[in-house]
């Protein structure tokens, strides 16, 4: 208990809670801007946060998580363009809502619902990390290896159409993470004779480049004339009243347990949880015909599972140490860095930070709450933004944010390379979240590997013979046959599409 | 049709890479102590590149075949050009690219002020429709704040030049 009252009583210092706000408002503003994902977002603090003491730079970053999930559904509303993929369902009554005069009810039923699902999300976080935690105590190495497997293969499945592509991607953050010096003998790898490698490559350039500049480079390909267009807005006056959001408290409360519990599971994320809760929303509905055509029910169902999300994804990443999606990748390059390795040992040795997190995020969405309320009518001009400005300012802020780390070009250079591999796999439908998610894990995979296999002598057995890691290793396996098996099936489907298509051409 | 053809170039190219990889870029890179007893350091990163090797493999491999099963559309598309891409269209990354690498060379002679402010005039001339004296002058705003805020905020040392900033 006095652990607990030590880390709430540091998130009351004027510092902290500045913090806590500006992250939060940094996080409306890029969740709100078509094009910057919160990943984005994140990535672009983090190197401002590892200036700042431990307590303040959590309060940034998980303000700005909090924030940029709920950003996300402003522009969804009022320019029908979702600033985030967690948002994407939100579009489907807030845009009608605001086409019918009803902008600023949508908006504020959709910052009530966030705040109601950061809560259940956080709720839910509390209740299940800490016996997760004792539970992977008892894991050893090769158990290890199974889960990290198991996460690989589902994110490498799911955040892509097609497996092999997410095994490459994977893969290739593997052989990135391996830059450096090896763990178990300290022999140098790929450094080319560069004493900038030597500490292997920087996590901040893979980040940024991978997210802030690959995006910047995708959004190129629109043309001048695109990125030019400045979105009309809709007015925001209207108001939502306490009987209106009441009349969903069945609704939020369900969507939130939906999006924290698929937030727990490594590699769905915000946007598939949004459309789950959705869809729920509209099986449990009395009315569910008017789906689509503009009601609160359908923004508040959306909005409660995505930020939900948050809650339940810090899940899998404080208890074992394993990222489940972007995001909290680069939450774990922020905590690693302000030394606080997240993994069941964290709940023994250092149980003050685990505190200090639970009491961010929860402080995160009454901040989210005071800031949305106070900035939506700033926010909808903030989206109005120009990319073809807003793009060239971000490109400093990347340059700044990489070269801040080290005080070393090198690092920058880096991040515009790893720019230009983001770039050219998003062009052949690469997806970048498991190479992401590998690159942090890679060091601590490759370990565990070696490690099982040094006390098995090099036998590959020793994962069959322990019950759990079998067990994780043949869940992958069986995921895996089943996610080739479906990509399959896609594709012959697709080739069947496209060739009816040119026989009616023909016809 | 097209993604068939890019899946198949790219699973060739991945191929290709991760050969040279394993026989010529780890033997270089990662010289043995001689001490490792067992599961050596280059265990890992060749496993790896077996992995991409054998996937890029499987992604041509598979490609190809989708192609062989609709060999009449896929001969007809690609009288039409469908194997081609558009180099064209890259050039605005390109540029952006090779200017970005400059700035970042000259950055490192003139300072952080003196190269942003005519790098982001560019960019924002590259990225857009503003006019040249808009541009200016937001590029003279905007890169001092940052420069302040992350020099005196931060304390990070940026590259000075020859004016000391």
């Amino acid at each position: 208990m006095q652990l607990i009252l030590d880390a709430a009583s540091g998130f009351l210092s004027f510092q902290v809670i500045f913090a806590l706000l500006l992250g939060v408002a940094v996080g409306i503003v890029g969740g709100g801007l078509p094009g910057i994902s919160p990943s984005m977002c994140i990535a672009l603090l983090l190197p401002i946060s590892l200036y700042l003491p431990t307590t303040v730079a959590i309060a940034l970053l998980m303000g700005s998580y909090q924030g940029s999930m709920f950003g996300g559904s402003v522009s969804a509303i009022l320019i029908n363009t979702p600033g985030t993929a967690s948002a994407a369902a939100t579009t489907l009554d807030g845009y009608q809502m605001a086409l019918n005069g009803k902008a600023g009810k949508a908006l504020l039923m959709a910052l009530y619902a966030s705040c109601s699902g950061g809560i259940i999300g956080t709720i839910i976080l509390l209740a299940m990390a800490q016996p997760l935690s004792s539970l992977t105590l008892k894991f050893g190495p090769p158990e290890y290896f199974g889960l990290m497997l198991l996460s690989l293969a589902l994110i490498a499945g799911i955040s892509g159409r097609s497996l092999l592509k997410g095994v490459i991607s994977a893969s290739l953050g593997l052989l990135f993470a391996t830059v450096g010096m090896d763990p178990i003998y300290g022999t140098k790898r790929f450094t080319f004779g560069n004493i900038n490698l030597g500490d292997g490559i920087q996590t901040l350039s893979i980040f940024i480049g991978l997210f802030a500049l690959a995006e910047v480079l995708s959004q190129l390909s629109k043309g001048k004339r695109q990125l030019h267009q400045k979105p009309d807005t809709l007015s925001v006056n209207d108001k939502l009243s306490f009987k209106e959001f009441w009349s969903q408290r069945a609704n939020i409360l369900v969507s939130g347990v939906i999006g924290a519990f698929i937030g727990v599971l490594p590699g769905i994320g915000g946007s598939t949880a949004c459309f789950i809760a959705y869809a729920e929303a509209q099986r449990r509905s009395k009315h569910p015909e008017k789906f689509g055509t503009g009601i609160i029910d359908g923004i508040a169902a959306p909005e409660a599972a995505n930020n939900a999300v948050c809650g339940g994804a810090l899940v899998p990443m404080l208890t074992l140490g394993i990222p489940g999606d972007v995001v909290t990748a680069i939450l774990v390059g922020a905590l690693i860095a302000h030394g606080i390795k997240p993994g069941p040992l964290l709940f023994i040795d250092d149980i003050g930070s685990v505190y200090k997190i639970y009491i961010a995020l929860l402080f995160s969405v009454f901040g989210l709450l005071l800031i949305g309320r106070l900035g939506i009518p700033v926010f909808s001009n903030i989206v109005k933004l120009r990319k073809s400005v807003l793009l060239p300012l971000i490109f400093i802020i990347c340059v700044v944010g990489t070269y801040s780390t080290r005080a070393n070009i090198f690092d920058t250079m880096m991040m515009v390379g790893f720019g230009a591999v983001g770039f050219v796999m998003n062009r052949n439908g690469f997806p970048i979240p498991p190479m992401v998610i590998a690159f942090v894990i890679g060091s601590q995979l490759e370990t565990s590997l070696r490690q099982s296999l040094l006390l098995s002598k090099n036998s590959p057995v020793i994962f069959f013979t322990r019950p759990l890691s079998c067990a994780l290793i043949v869940i992958a396996i069986i995921f895996a046959v089943f996610m080739v098996r479906r990509n399959r099936r896609m594709v012959l489907k697709e080739v069947k599409t496209i060739n009816d298509a040119g026989e009616e051409e023909t016809i | 049709m097209k993604k068939l053809y890019s899946d198949l170039r790219a699973g060739g190219i991945l191929f290709l890479v991760s050969l040279v990889m394993y026989f010529v870029l780890i033997p270089a890179q990662i010289k043995l102590k001689g001490n490792e007893a067992s599961l050596a350091a280059d265990f890992f990163p060749k496993l790896l590149i077996i992995i991409i090797g054998f996937c890029g493999l499987l992604l041509a491999g598979f490609s190809a075949y989708d192609l062989y099963r609709n060999k009449e559309r896929a001969r007809t598309e690609r009288a039409g050009g469908a194997w081609k891409t558009d180099y064209k269209a890259f050039i605005p990354h390109l540029t952006f690219l090779v200017t970005a690498i400059v700035y970042l060379v000259l950055m490192q002679y003139l300072g952080f002020i003196l190269s942003s402010i005519p790098f982001l005039v560019f960019l924002l001339w590259h990225f857009g429709r503003l006019g040249f004296v808009k541009n200016c002058i937001l590029a003279i705003l905007y890169v001092p704040v940052v420069y302040y805020i992350f020099n005196t905020g931060f304390r990070i040392r940026f590259p000075i030049g020859p004016f000391g900033f």
